[in-house]
């Protein structure tokens, strides 16, 4: 095993019989890089997880572990450290056995001291707040604590390459929160790849270096977080991005003296001269996808009515959050979500006037979803 | 719908007690969450609602009835279940109609009822289809639908979002909320998401231990909550909790903690003064309300702090920031958790503040709240706790 050596994927086909699961999967992580795997349940992404640690043989491509083509190496050859989704713990095992299972394996015969294994466990409980519990067997736990057992089982190691699928799904709103972080400062502090799977694109997004998402067994997009949250590549996978995801609006365009303006059965939107201007570029047809996002919506008092108010909505729900709320209107038939730093309460199925911030507007071609 | 009434409510397992002296009031037409972590007797105390487990002591009235020693059956409660349970051989519209026909309704009856349920759900298309293979968020649709065809005193939710993908649970989440508000619906949601919670329902109870800690409107929670447990436990990223100390400068309360001087206002500071027992304290502030800028502006002007950014985690419109808050002199943190002894700090996003960047910091007195160190009470509040 080398020092530092990257992990890369290179044209990686699989299918199941008749359905093609992954098709053309290229990525490569860094050594001391976090990639970030998002998309929705069945893309694809344990797949690639079963794929890299050779509990599955994909049918064309390869796999590298820096110089060495682990594609037709087995599984326990490779020395990669897999958190199951599923967690799969040793029932009859306690807490700190478990997690001191894979350092204690055949394959690691002689590598580790029990004092260095002890050292090891302890380390990773810590991080993990699970010292209280180190003596508990699986039956004895909730489910967010065995999953963090797993999550240990998996950070204990030192593998080629990490695999974290769905580390931190199951856990509460504080422990994701202090775990995002700590795992992340963890693993770049180390010279081997890591790969984090999520169906959260904020999660990937906040954890990684890069981020790819994986739609249908496509990358449809790869690129740093930020990337991925502003210029999503299409309508497909801005549904994915943001917390609420960005507003989609169909809707045709039409000149109006100067202005491009952007028709919809409930508003007519000018759009700001940088988007005509790619428009002109990127497509001919008149029909396009609005996105509009939910913190770039301004709300108006109805008493005075401010400049630029170009809509008329109706307030379908309001949802509180403390610091914010998320009010969804109906523009039209479509349904709105707004992020407003606003808390006071919006009343269901008043009218309420809006204008829209023009210059983070996106458009997508209508025909084929994707960025102009 | 009926309004609900918990009396003195306890609930023991053996030697385990799981509910401890619950009294709670829920409004005809109002969502009460109850909202906690795993075990803390959420779950036992929907049941003892549901009648589905015998109450240890204490009373639960529907209205002017006390209803704790009916069977579930006389209880006229609806219950809308984490997995749905469906009937997997019935179409949308049987499913639906199952309570009112077990309960020999006349056909004429059952076809009105429920067609008004599908038109309320939006669910009129799906009428004829089977439900095994709508998505889980239709399957949940008509499991709510199946609950108000009968007209219940009660609608108990347990955990009714869980098992669903995350866009079908911010959808459901906002039909349930507009659901609740249009037909004024009297219901008890159980959930451990406090997101959930304070999206969904008018009031929350959160309880800890079988013990209720709080209850009151989202915005109260979050804004004033009763002890440090509530503060953790609502809002993310949660709030900083950091040690100091309150003195009394000079006739103005002075709370202290690294470097921090906050002077409180009469108001806030006389609620400290009557409240407080000992001068040890954890400060609550939450990560939206550190008034930051980039670079050393303002170093060394009072109240200022400068800081450096040990971690930045970006979350599309905003970014979570970890930065350093100064240690007493010669001291080095050896804590495991490499948060302690920083602040957290939520800024518009993608900022382009990175880690190793010099930041000055400054804390509005008035948004912070003050723990006692002790009791985890919160000092700051007006006499009413």
């Amino acid at each position: 095993m080398n020092d530092g050596q990257d992990l890369r994927l290179d044209g990686i086909v699989k299918s199941y019989g008749e359905t093609t699961v992954l098709e053309d999967i290229s990525l490569t992580v860094g050594p001391g890089q976090v990639l970030g795997l998002t998309g929705p349940s069945g893309a694809g992404k344990t797949t690639i997880c079963r794929l890299i640690s050779g509990i599955e043989k994909p049918d064309a491509g390869s796999i590298r572990f820096g110089d060495c083509d682990v594609t037709d190496l087995p599984t326990q050859e490779r020395g990669v450290a897999y958190m199951f989704e599923s967690y799969a713990l040793y029932p009859q095992l306690t807490v700190a056995d478990n997690i001191a299972f894979p350092l204690r394996s055949p394959v690691n015969k002689g590598r580790y001291a029990a004092d260095e294994i002890e050292r090891r466990v302890r380390e990773v409980l810590d991080l993990s707040e699970l010292t209280p519990l180190t003596e508990r067997l699986p039956s004895e736990l909730s489910g967010g604590q065995k999953q963090r057992v797993a999550l240990c089982r998996a950070l204990v190691q030192e593998p080629a390459v990490w695999l974290l699928d769905e580390p931190i799904s199951h856990l509460d709103a504080k422990m994701r929160n202090k775990l995002r972080g700590s795992i992340r400062r963890r693993q770049i502090a180390t010279d081997r790849p890591t790969i984090w799977t999520t169906p959260d694109a904020t999660e990937a997004a906040s954890v990684a270096d890069s981020v790819v998402v994986l739609i249908e067994g496509r990358i449809h997009q790869q690129g740093a977080p930020e990337d991925i949250y502003l210029r999503p590549v299409n309508t497909q996978v801005a549904r994915l991005v943001g917390d609420p995801a960005m507003n989609l609006l169909s809707g045709t365009l039409r000149r109006e003296a100067d202005v491009l303006i952007f028709e919809h059965e409930a508003m007519n939107q000018p759009l700001p001269p940088e988007l005509d201007r790619r428009i002109q570029q990127g497509t001919h047809d008149s029909a396009i996808v609005l996105g509009i996002r939910p913190a770039a919506i301004n709300l108006h008092d109805r008493d005075r009515p401010a400049n630029g108010v170009t809509i008329s909505a109706q307030v379908y729900a309001w949802e509180p959050f403390g610091k914010y709320a998320i009010v969804s209107v109906k523009i039209g038939s479509d349904l709105v979500k707004i992020k407003t730093s606003r808390t006071r309460p919006f009343e269901i199925n008043t009218t309420i006037p809006l204008s829209l911030d023009a210059d983070r507007l996106v458009a997508f071609d209508e025909g084929t979803g994707n960025a102009i | 719908m009926a309004s609900v009434d918990l009396k003195n409510l306890c609930k023991q397992y053996g030697v385990v007690k799981a509910v401890i002296d619950l009294t709670l009031h829920c409004e005809q037409g109002e969502m009460l969450a109850l909202l906690g972590p795993s075990g803390c007797g959420k779950s036992s105390t929907l049941k003892m609602i549901a009648g589905v487990e015998d109450i240890s002591d204490g009373e639960i009235w529907f209205d002017d009835r006390m209803v704790a020693d009916l069977a579930p059956g006389q209880r006229n409660i609806a219950m809308v279940f984490e997995d749905y349970s469906l009937y997997p051989h019935m179409t949308v519209f049987d499913n639906i109609a199952f309570p009112l026909k077990i309960r020999s309704t006349d056909r004429a009856t059952i076809k009105t009822k429920v067609a008004d349920v599908l038109r309320l759900l939006d669910l009129e298309e799906m009428a004829d289809e089977g439900v095994r293979n709508l998505s889980g968020g239709a399957q949940q649709r008509i499991a709510i639908g199946r609950a108000l065809v009968r007209d219940p005193y009660l609608i108990l939710f347990d955990e009714p979002l869980s098992h669903l993908d995350a866009d079908q649970k911010v959808q459901l989440r906002t039909e349930i909320k507009r659901l609740q508000q249009v037909q004024g619906l009297t219901s008890i949601l159980v959930t451990h998401d406090q997101t959930e919670a304070t999206a969904m329902a008018d009031r929350i109870a959160v309880m800890d231990y079988g013990v209720l800690q709080q209850v009151d409107a989202p915005q109260t929670l979050y804004d004033h909550p009763a002890n440090r447990f509530v503060a953790s436990f609502i809002g993310e990223p949660p709030m900083n909790l950091i040690e100091g100390r309150a003195r009394d400068d000079g006739g103005h309360m002075v709370v202290e903690s690294v470097g921090l001087r906050l002077e409180l206002d009469d108001q806030l500071g006389g609620r400290l003064r009557y409240n407080m027992a000992k001068p040890d304290i954890v400060l609550g502030i939450r990560p939206e309300h550190v008034e930051l800028s980039p670079g050393r502006d303002g170093e060394g002007d009072p109240g200022v702090l400068l800081s450096e950014v040990f971690f930045r985690e970006p979350r599309g419109d905003a970014d979570v920031l970890l930065l350093d808050l100064p240690r007493p002199n010669g001291t080095v943190s050896h804590a495991m958790d490499d948060t302690v002894g920083r602040i957290r700090v939520e800024i518009s996003g993608p900022a382009a503040i990175r880690a190793g960047d010099s930041v000055t910091l400054r804390v509005p007195e008035q948004h912070v709240n003050v723990f006692d160190a002790y009791s985890g009470v919160n000092l700051l509040l007006p006499d009413r706790y």
